[in-house]
């Protein structure tokens, strides 16, 4: 294993960092390492034990390596329940919800560097624009009036700016000094994507798009918004799923498709198609199906035929490569595993067993 | 009940240990018994694992009446009081022809007893311990021949922040207060008897964090408990008459220092009549029916209201001195469960004046509960009873100064209630099977020379619980448990010496994640002293002596050495 050593990056961290005698941060990050190449899988972990872990799966799909985080840290647990992962530059961001912080580890060893706690309340998901971390906050997920995306100056590591919004901020993206925000409405329910302006640090735009939010993607200059559709016992009743297309320049719902008696996830972008995922569940057999639906950006109704189907539920889905990644969380109190299936044939191609609920996945490149 | 429990195995804690006890009702039961309790830190939720099985299978009944609550099943263990109570009875296994849903496990009877014509006494009870606890209690009983009045009025608060022995951290935000008024009463008039027991709580907890998370949630719960009761004694025949209302109320904070909270409150009307007919001073007949209603509403539940109704047939037999049996059916309807027919035999025989075997056969069952019915979003309407056959054999040995007994057991428990993810949503259903094992064993032995006195008890317990489906064992089941106390005492001196040991455990359904194994230690010295009128005893208790780091679940650390003062008066 290469390494090198960054120090001018350490001169400045010492010039930049006010060091006080608990501060743990490493002088010295590696550009390469064990986990440089690959995908993380995040294993949420059961909310309230503090076992949520990360796997990591390399590219070549030799194998799985598991609790890379106590490894590289002499056995510590990385918290309760972690949400998400951010990379910048050589830096991954845990986003850890019920511990409320995030943890900032060297993306190639996962060897800890520090934490931010301070102005961080059950964090959701982040991203970094203009050398700044911006992550959606819920605070008391019951509270639609306390959420929050935090501002984090990635010199120092810590909270400089909170901007208020919607409730339930949750999955966002950004594109030319502006950030996009989908609402889920933390423990309730909520169908708004808040712009914010990076530069000002303030909401924009408000647009409303589908019930539920769980996922979107940046394609061109559209921005894909996936939405679940309110459950059967929101106060404004069930309603289905839907996905909207919306022009960045006008901020206009350019497109949008109704589903029906669906309640669709994991919206996906991959060689010049949109794919979507559709879990069901049989209630005579009480058997669960998932289907994985390919769409193209030109498509005017949404496919009728999935491009594949498997007898598994999976709890976080990506796709990458023609690769679709599917975690199975199992019975939530074990091991689950991931699948990955050729995206054309539907074959499954790899099979590993990760940690206690894998809900995401986050690759290297 | 108790007279119909022949062949079972139940241990019965009296007044005295009960008087004793200033810490929370779980640490009195791990003291007493080979439960294992699931403590989210100290005076944190607590729920039961008798004998393996679930919370949810272990009955809890006050008086008679059945008092797990009817949105989880079951009874968090640190909101109960016992200082009103005369008499703590831990029964193992079966109990549902006689108790109803959910005494799988065991059940744990909290009584009152009758007291005609007893000295009227007063009661004072004062502790301080460590992390700021306080408690205490006022109690007085005022007793005619025929009439007699019982109050008592208790409380416990503490600040509960200890600090995590060999950790930084400590357990901030987490303190509780609860405190419970108790009533009882009895008048007595030629052959009937008419008792009224009453009793109300109200608890506030802030709940501990963990190593990982910040202690944000909080809970308040308030319960009423009234009772009347009419016995009617004439000749072969007892006649018993009980109308009970509970009332349940809990509310759940998310942050406990905001306004915003989601809550549940039910209403039983419980109503049971009992006849019994003594057939020959060997044979004894009872017939029970009961009725109940329940009304429940909660932010989480819809309106929800079930009847259910029971009948219930005990016959017992002492068929020679030595050897008795009981054959005691139950069948429910109204409540529009497919009800399982239940049955319960059990036998006793005294082989030899120091020696005696039993043996219990029976089916049981639990409902589901409200939560498993009418959850916004997850309750199933079509769910069924969950059903368990079980049996015990077990042999005592008991001499004048030692003694021992050995028990196995098994229990077979079909249509278990389980919450099963299905796409994005759970949903409770009848799928679960678990087979559960064990065997239990305990001693005891006392000397005594001149004024000297030696105690020493000893009880081992092991547990396999299997999930059929897995073959695996099921998670926060110790295989291996044990308690273990040695007391002295000279003249008005009295020494305890007490071990708790709690094996290793599984946290993940496949085994493979593990929760360590551990043991703590305890010491108590207590003087007994007289003044004038007043009786008294004084006291010191040292809890986890050693100052052993240990958590009874992930991340959940219990507190290191800790003290209690305690004095009670007796006037």
């Amino acid at each position: 294993m290469r390494r090198l050593h960054l120090l001018l990056f350490a001169m400045l961290a010492l010039l930049f960092i006010s060091c006080s005698s608990d501060d743990n941060f490493v002088e010295e990050l590696d550009t390469i390492g064990d986990y440089t190449y690959g995908l993380f899988v995040l294993n949420e972990g059961n909310f309230g034990a503090g076992n949520t872990e990360v796997s990591f799966i390399d590219n070549m799909f030799t194998g799985v390596t598991n609790n890379i985080f106590g490894s590289a840290n002499a056995g510590n647990s990385l918290g309760d329940t972690a949400q998400s992962i951010a990379m910048y530059e050589d830096y991954a961001f845990v986003v850890v919800n019920n511990s409320h912080k995030i943890v900032v580890v060297d993306r190639h060893s996962f060897a800890f560097i520090d934490v931010i706690e301070e102005g961080i309340d059950s964090p959701r998901y982040m991203t970094v624009v203009n050398g700044k971390g911006y992550v959606t906050n819920w605070g008391d997920p019951n509270d639609a009036s306390d959420d929050f995306v935090a501002v984090i100056d990635l010199e120092s590591m810590t909270v400089e700016q909170a901007i208020s919004v919607e409730f339930g901020p949750e999955k966002l993206v950004s594109k030319d000094g502006f950030v996009y925000v989908v609402h889920k409405g933390g423990y309730s329910q909520n169908n708004k994507l808040s712009v914010i302006d990076a530069n000002s640090n303030s909401v924009t735009e408000v647009v409303e798009v589908g019930d539920v939010p769980n996922s979107l993607q940046l394609v061109g200059n559209d921005l894909w918004v996936l939405s679940e559709g309110n459950p059967s016992y929101a106060v404004d009743g069930e309603t289905d799923g839907k996905l909207v297309q919306i022009d960045l320049g006008s901020l206009q719902v350019a497109k949008e498709f109704d589903f029906v008696g669906t309640s669709p996830s994991h919206l996906e972008f991959d060689q010049g198609k949109l794919y979507y995922t559709i879990s069901t569940t049989d209630w005579e057999t009480y058997e669960t199906e998932s289907n994985i639906y390919a769409m193209e950006l030109t498509s005017t109704e949404l496919p009728s035929e999935s491009v594949f189907f498997t007898d598994k539920t999976f709890y976080g889905a990506a796709i990458k490569d023609g690769m679709y990644f599917g975690g199975d969380a199992k019975d939530y109190a074990s091991n689950g595993s991931v699948y990955v299936y050729d995206l054309v044939s539907g074959e499954q191609l790899h099979e590993f067993s990760v940690g206690i609920s894998p809900s995401g996945f986050f690759f290297t490149e | 009940m108790k007279e119909y429990s022949e062949g079972y195995t139940q241990k019965v804690l009296s007044d005295s240990i009960l008087s004793r006890s200033n810490g929370t009702f779980t640490s009195l039961l791990e003291s007493n018994s080979l439960i294992y309790f699931k403590e989210n830190g100290l005076g944190m939720v607590s729920s039961p694992s008798f004998r393996g099985t679930n919370a949810s299978q272990t009955a809890v009944l006050w008086n008679g009446v059945p008092i797990n609550s009817m949105f989880t099943g079951q009874t968090d263990f640190n909101t109960i009081l016992t200082g009103s109570i005369d008499e703590l009875t831990i029964r193992s296994g079966s109990g549902s022809v006689p108790f109803g849903s959910g005494a799988i496990g065991g059940s744990i009877l909290l009584d009152n007893l009758p007291k005609f014509n007893q000295e009227n006494r007063h009661q004072v009870k004062l502790g301080y311990g460590s992390f700021d606890t306080y408690n205490g209690q006022i109690r007085s009983l005022i007793s005619s021949k025929n009439a007699y009045l019982d109050v008592s009025l208790e409380g416990m608060q503490s600040e509960n922040d200890y600090d995590y022995p060999k950790s930084s951290k400590r357990n901030v935000d987490a303190a509780f207060y609860h405190y419970s008024l108790g009533l009882s009463a009895g008048w007595r008039k030629n052959n009937h008897r008419l008792y009224f027991h009453s009793n109300w709580y109200e608890g506030k907890r802030d709940f501990s964090g963990t190593l990982h998370a910040p202690a944000r949630d909080g809970y308040r719960d308030y319960n009423t408990r009234n009772l009347l009761q009419w016995e009617t004694y004439l000749g072969r025949w007892t006649s018993s008459l009980k109308l009970a209302h509970l009332y349940e109320q809990y509310r759940y904070y998310a942050n406990k220092h905001g306004a915003n909270y989601s809550f549940g409150k039910s209403n039983t009307w419980w109503t049971d009549y009992s006849l019994a007919y003594r057939i020959t001073s060997e044979m004894k007949l009872t017939g029970i029916l009961q009725y109940n209603n329940v009304d429940g509403k909660g932010s989480d539940v819809e309106d929800a209201n079930r009847d259910t109704g029971a009948a219930i047939l005990m016959f017992n037999h002492h068929l020679t001195k030595n050897w008795s049996y009981g054959l005691h059916l139950r069948q429910e309807f109204l409540n529009g469960f497919t009800n399982p027919f239940l049955f319960a035999f059990d036998t006793k025989y005294q082989v030899t004046p120091h020696y005696n075997i039993h043996l219990n056969v029976a089916k049981n069952y639990r409902v589901p509960t409200f939560n498993d019915l009418y959850w916004k979003g997850g309750g199933n309407e079509n769910i069924d009873p969950e059903k368990s056959v079980q049996f015990e054999l077990g042999n005592t040995w008991e001499k004048k100064n030692y003694g021992a007994s050995a028990a196995v057991y098994y229990i077979h428990s079909t249509d278990m209630i389980k919450w099963v993810p299905r796409g994005s949503l759970w949903y409770p259903m009848n799928i679960s099977e678990a087979k559960n094992y064990g065997v239990e064993l305990e001693a005891h032995y006392s000397y005594n020379w001149q004024e000297h006195r030696l105690r020493a008890d000893v009880a081992y317990g092991y547990t396999k619980a299997e999930d059929q489906d897995l073959k695996k064992q099921l998670i926060y089941v110790p295989y291996h448990k044990y308690n273990a106390s040695l007391t002295y005492q000279y003249k008005d001196w009295n020494a305890s010496y007490q071990v708790l040991f709690n094996g290793e455990m599984y946290t993940s359904s496949d085994n493979l994640n593990r929760h360590k194994e551990y043991q703590t230690h305890q010491l108590a010295i207590e003087y007994q002293f007289t003044l004038e009128q007043l009786q008294g005893v004084a006291g010191v208790r040292v809890k986890n002596l050693y100052d052993t780091y240990y958590e009874n679940l992930p991340s959940r650390p219990m507190p290191g050495r800790h003290f209690n003062l305690f004095i009670n008066f007796n006037f």
